[in-house]
């Protein structure tokens, strides 16, 4: 009896035990990789369902070997800025370099660094005006383009700072809206926009340019 | 046989564990487990909230009162139902209806079991005209290391250590390469820096050009987030180390060349092998009229297995099923550069069939013991 007894104790402690999992896998991997991974530019008129940029989906390009031994030089360019004074700043993770909020108004502005081109100036606009319920023929577009502040910070970047609002007049502040600029330097295309109801932004504007002009690129 | 029944319904311990107060007790806690969970979840989160009431032995309510969780408590269950049918049940012709039932809902635990122990859930995203044989896990990480084989890109032998329960000082061995990995520091949930931190003194290996990871808080959304780990990476051949720092994810492996042979190593989510290749040849998608709102969408995919091909469709009401794998439409999205790809959320569950067999036997059961009621009714009347 007492044998029995003990073996119907180990028996349920042993039911309710498992192994760990720490051993090491193996697998064999298949990857083909589609030929529409290499950089191109968005054909025109085509106007993406959601903005993937912003839940890190994106593909830089194709893979590229960097080759690394000790002390190595470093590969990337690296963005610095002065963020207004009531805005508080989120780091980033990968492809978003940073992320601000604004303690006065209800906006979020990201910093996102893609390789290469992008898609193009046209193309982007024509997504973000998907985004907040607009649309513009081609000569309107290049109307807009035209029509919008254009700035340079001291180390010469040039770029144009779209205000989305401008296109909003017959629509409440409660609508939502954007500001952002794009620029490209060495390879790569940085993304500031800004985004919120079209009251906050507007109030927002001197301090989303005020951004805009203080970013550098540094090399390391 | 009866005589070993009679000495297992003698024996105390059984006696004791078939009491029908363990079953009022074990039913009790099962319905405060499953209200207190379904409150909690919307604080922590479901994951969090799963994992601490229904997938644990025990935690500690308010931070310090042990409570049993939902795995003790149906353990206990368990347990006690195989003592009730070996102690109280009386095996008699009359009553052959409630010990199918009896058998259908241990079955039902079984095959619970079975499910938890056995079921893979992972997902695969393509871009079109990707092809892959594996799907990646949505909570559970690992590091992977293979050797580049400039002569055979699309295929590689990948050996990996699951990096969940990863912790300082744990080392990581690769004999087919003579390789070894040390954790120095890893955080399941980080911040990846383009720049490096003045006191940060050592130089790491890194594929992105990411300098610096700081430990973060963890999401309660646990797929968003992104661990990182500090490693030494050691070649036992040479003795030459190298301090190697991976962020999830990354787009791009980091390399090392150790005499003329470049190894990849990455930390990614957990890969789990398909027995065969899926293509993605074309996703498909309808709005509804005048809107973005997708109203349908559907991936046309080929499946390679063992040489043979074989073209088909997945959308979102019929997914493909290959042995106990099956793959659903789950979700897609459209990049920048008007690429689209499709997510496919992909399951394996070779006891998939035991719930509908536990099912089957419980309604046999019922459907047993109910007519014999009705014949024995019959019976009596005439």
């Amino acid at each position: 009896m007492r044998y029995m007894n003990i073996a119907i104790l180990l028996l349920i402690f042993a039911a309710g035990c498992g192994p760990k999992d720490s051993a090491m896998r193996e697998y064999d991997e298949v990857s083909i990789e589609s030929p529409l991974a290499s950089p191109k530019s968005l054909p025109e008129g085509n106007l993406t369902k959601e903005d993937v940029m912003d839940s890190m989906t994106m593909e830089i390009g194709p893979l590229q070997p960097i080759s690394r031994d000790m002390g190595s030089e470093a590969l990337d360019v690296s963005l610095s800025w002065q963020k207004p004074q009531h805005w508080s700043e989120e780091p980033g993770q990968g492809m978003r370099i940073a992320t601000f909020r604004s303690d006065d108004n209800p906006i979020e502005c990201s910093i996102v660094s893609l390789g290469g081109m992008a898609g193009g100036l046209e193309a982007n606009i024509k997504r973000w005006l998907g985004q907040i319920g607009l649309e513009l023929d081609d000569d309107q577009l290049k109307e807009f383009i035209t029509s919008q502040e254009k700035l340079t910070t001291k180390d010469g970047i040039k770029m144009a700072l779209l205000n989305f609002t401008a296109l909003q007049n017959d629509l409440g502040g409660e609508s939502p809206s954007m500001i952002a600029t794009i620029l490209e330097k060495d390879n790569k295309t940085i993304f500031i926009k800004m985004t919120g109801s079209k009251e906050s932004v507007l109030k927002e504007y001197e301090a989303f340019k005020s951004l805009c002009l203080s970013l550098k690129l540094n090399h390391d | 046989m009866i005589s070993f029944r009679r000495r297992l319904q003698k024996n105390k311990i059984i006696q004791s564990l078939a009491s029908i107060r363990i079953t009022v007790v074990c039913l009790t806690l099962l319905f405060i487990l499953t209200f207190w969970g379904t409150v909690a979840q919307v604080q922590q989160g479901l994951y969090f909230a799963q994992q601490k009431f229904f997938f644990s032995w025990m935690f500690l309510a308010s931070g310090f009162v042990p409570f049993p969780g939902a795995k003790a408590v149906l353990f206990v269950l368990f347990i006690n139902l195989i003592c009730v049918s070996i102690v109280r049940f009386v095996y008699r012709k009359e009553n052959i209806g409630i010990l199918i039932i009896h058998l259908g809902l241990l079955s039902y635990f079984v095959s619970a079991y079975i499910t938890y122990k056995v079921v893979k859930e992972s997902n695969m995203m393509l871009l079109e005209q990707e092809a892959s044989n594996v799907s990646k896990a949505y909570h559970d990480w690992e590091i992977a290391l293979w050797a580049q084989d400039d002569l055979n890109p699309q295929k590689r032998r990948v050996y990996a250590y699951d990096t969940n329960q990863a912790k300082s000082n744990d080392v990581f061995d690769f004999p087919a390469y003579h390789l070894v990995l040390e954790i120095k520091d890893y955080y399941p949930s980080a911040q990846a820096y383009l720049s490096r931190a003045e006191k940060e003194t050592v130089d790491y290996l890194n594929g992105s050009g990411i300098k610096q990871v700081t430990k973060i808080a963890p999401s309660k959304e646990p797929e968003k987030n992104r661990p990182a780990v500090l490693l030494t990476l050691k070649d036992t051949a040479s003795n030459k180390t190298w301090p190697v720092l991976l962020y999830g994810d990354e787009t791009h492996p980091t390399q090392i060349k150790i005499e003329r042979k470049v190894y990849n190593l990455v930390l990614r989510r957990k890969a789990y092998q398909l027995p065969f290749t899926l293509r993605l040849d074309d996703f498909k998608m309808e709005t509804h009229p005048g809107t973005q709102t997708a109203r349908s969408y559907e991936s046309h995919v080929t499946i390679e297995h063992d040489g043979l091909k074989r073209s088909t469709v997945i959308s979102m009401n019929k997914p493909l099923r290959f042995k106990d794998w099956t793959l659903y439409q789950a979700s897609y999205s459209i990049d920048a550069r008007g690429r689209e790809y499709s997510t496919l959320a992909v399951v394996q569950n070779w006891g998939q069939i035991l719930p509908y067999i536990s099912s089957l036997l419980t309604f046999l059961g019922l459907s047993i013991h109910f007519l014999f009621m009705a014949v024995v009714r019959k019976n009596k009347k005439t």
